[in-house]
């Protein structure tokens, strides 16, 4: 355990507007496809926002009924598929349904974030308590309202044994969960581990306190609405889903003959400890800095970054002013990418999400359009890509996370090449 | 609500709920609860489900001595004759 072990991605799953799987994401955010469309899980009649990114509901019946998984909170059903796909890519279960016996025991850890939380059972239990008080709460309220179901469900369906646990630090939640998984494998405490996040909240309640709280966009057009550091950026919109990854030690993963997906070389977390809401670019520098620190890379090593990107005010202006005090004047060449206008703004999966676009991005050599960029900001006085996938040679990334609550988290992604296999 | 109805109500219930492989088709009255895939945390889902398609009020210790689809229609043939 005294030798750090470097930390390799050998597989991944996704489920989110822009489809089932990591293909359609790809093909759509190359495409530069959108998943933001008018919300259908509600009557948006009396809400000044109307727009989201919803994974379609008619396959998830489906995708539950393929994984014999009994539907219980949405955002745990988007979680197994999300952590199936994952695991059969790293070849951790066979491909295909459960095993009629189960799958075999794996001592593997659980680390998931989400900021929400099992949203849908949660909504469920209070619209059947305000009908028929006690009578109206489902006998499984409990295990199905734990914020831990998600970490919990995934262990339970595919045996995995090591712990399980969710963390919650809002839009940081899945960041932190992989960064945590990271330190597990550097430091031997596990070979490997399965951590993401997830979200799905499209309720009338919860889309509700977000379009009282006056950070989502008005713009009722889906196809200008979401614009990160556009200079006439009206704010987020929001997104479900779920990202999972499973992070390995590559001596682990070769001894297995794992596919190897990419690496992670780097973790940077702070907190502002300054305000609920108003982000602060120091805080976000400090995790900057401590992810390259962690990873022993200069910032003129990055070659991508993946930012936050949340299209507010305060976050556009603030994640730039950041990565220009960390990186200094290396932020003149680095291009700058935003996927939450294709995905909104999936809150504690949004971290997981884009960590995978970052591994795709490295593994293919390219980089997905920002949307909606027509005139960056003054403020975000950052390198953005264009509207148009972007050529990336560069072996190095960093994937930007920060949330309410003054949580920050940043990872340092490689892609893999048997010559860096030392 | 006569028993092939309630049959139907509970294969209504199981196709929304269950993710077995099961085929409802195929459902006998000796089909076990077991066999549907319920165990004893989703059988409380079960309870909730007919309790308000019911709009019965069901003990869980009644609902977790039942063991076969047979057992169950009888159960809730019973209740409703009485409720």
């Amino acid at each position: 355990m005294s030798q750090t072990q470097r930390v390799v991605v050998t597989g991944v799953g996704v489920v989110s507007a822009l489809g089932i799987g990591e293909s359609p994401m790809w093909e759509n955010l190359l495409a530069g496809r959108s998943g933001i469309a008018p919300i259908q899980a509600f009557d948006t009649d009396e809400y000044r926002v109307k727009l989201g990114a919803e994974i379609d509901s008619d396959l998830l019946p489906a995708l539950a009924k393929a994984r014999s998984h009994r539907r219980t909170d949405r955002a745990l059903d988007i979680s197994i598929e999300a952590a199936g796909q994952a695991l059969e890519q790293a070849k951790l279960i066979p491909e295909g349904p459960k095993p009629q016996e189960g799958y075999l025991p794996q001592e593997i850890p659980v680390i998931l974030g989400s900021g929400v939380g099992p949203a849908q059972s949660l909504y469920t239990a209070f619209q059947g308590f305000t009908r028929k008080s006690l009578r109206g709460l489902r006998p499984t309220t409990v295990p199905r309202c734990m914020a831990n179901s998600f970490s919990s469900g995934i262990s339970i369906h595919y045996h995995l044994t090591g712990p399980n646990y969710v963390l919650a630090s809002a839009c940081t939640s899945s960041t932190n969960a992989i960064g945590d998984a990271f330190r597990k494998v550097q430091h031997g405490y596990a070979s490997v581990v399965v951590c993401g996040g997830t979200e799905a909240f499209f309720d009338p309640f919860y889309y509700g306190v977000w379009n009282n709280l006056g950070v989502l966009a008005t713009e009722t057009d889906p196809t200008i609405a979401y614009r990160p550091f556009d200079l006439d950026r009206g704010g987020c919109l929001l997104g479900e889903g779920a990202g999972i990854l499973v992070l390995e030690s590559l001596d682990h993963a070769r001894r297995r003959g794992a596919l190897i997906r990419g690496e992670i070389t780097g973790y940077g977390d702070s907190s502002d400890a300054t305000h609920l809401t108003s982000p602060s670019p120091q805080g976000q520098a400090r995790a900057i800095r401590a992810a390259l620190d962690c990873a022993k890379v200069e910032p003129t090593d990055i070659g991508y970054i993946n930012a936050h990107g949340t299209a507010t005010r305060a976050n556009d202006e603030s994640e730039s002013a950041a990565i220009r005090q960390a990186l200094g004047a290396a932020a003149d060449q680095i291009p700058v990418g935003a996927n939450k206008s294709f995905f909104g703004h999936t809150l504690g999966a949004s971290g997981a999400i884009e960590t995978i676009v970052t591994l795709l991005s490295l593994e293919n050599r390219r980089v997905p359009p920002n949307l909606n960029l027509d005139r960056p900001d003054p403020k975000c006085n950052l390198h953005f890509v264009g509207a148009e996938p972007l050529e990336l040679e560069a072996p190095i990334a960093m994937k930007n996370s920060f949330g309410f609550g003054g949580g920050n988290a940043v990872l340092i992604l490689k892609r893999y090449t048997e010559s860096s296999d030392a | 609500m006569k028993r092939n109805q309630l049959l139907e109500l509970f294969g209504k219930i199981f196709e929304e709920s269950s993710t077995e492989d099961f085929d409802w088709a195929t459902v006998k009255e000796t089909t076990t609860i077991e066999e549907l895939g319920f165990d004893s945390l989703s059988v409380l889902d079960l309870l909730f489900d007919l309790e308000e398609a019911l709009e019965l009020q069901i003990a869980a210790k009644d609902m977790l001595q039942i063991g076969t689809v047979g057992e169950m229609l009888d159960y809730l043939e019973n209740r409703l004759a009485t409720s």
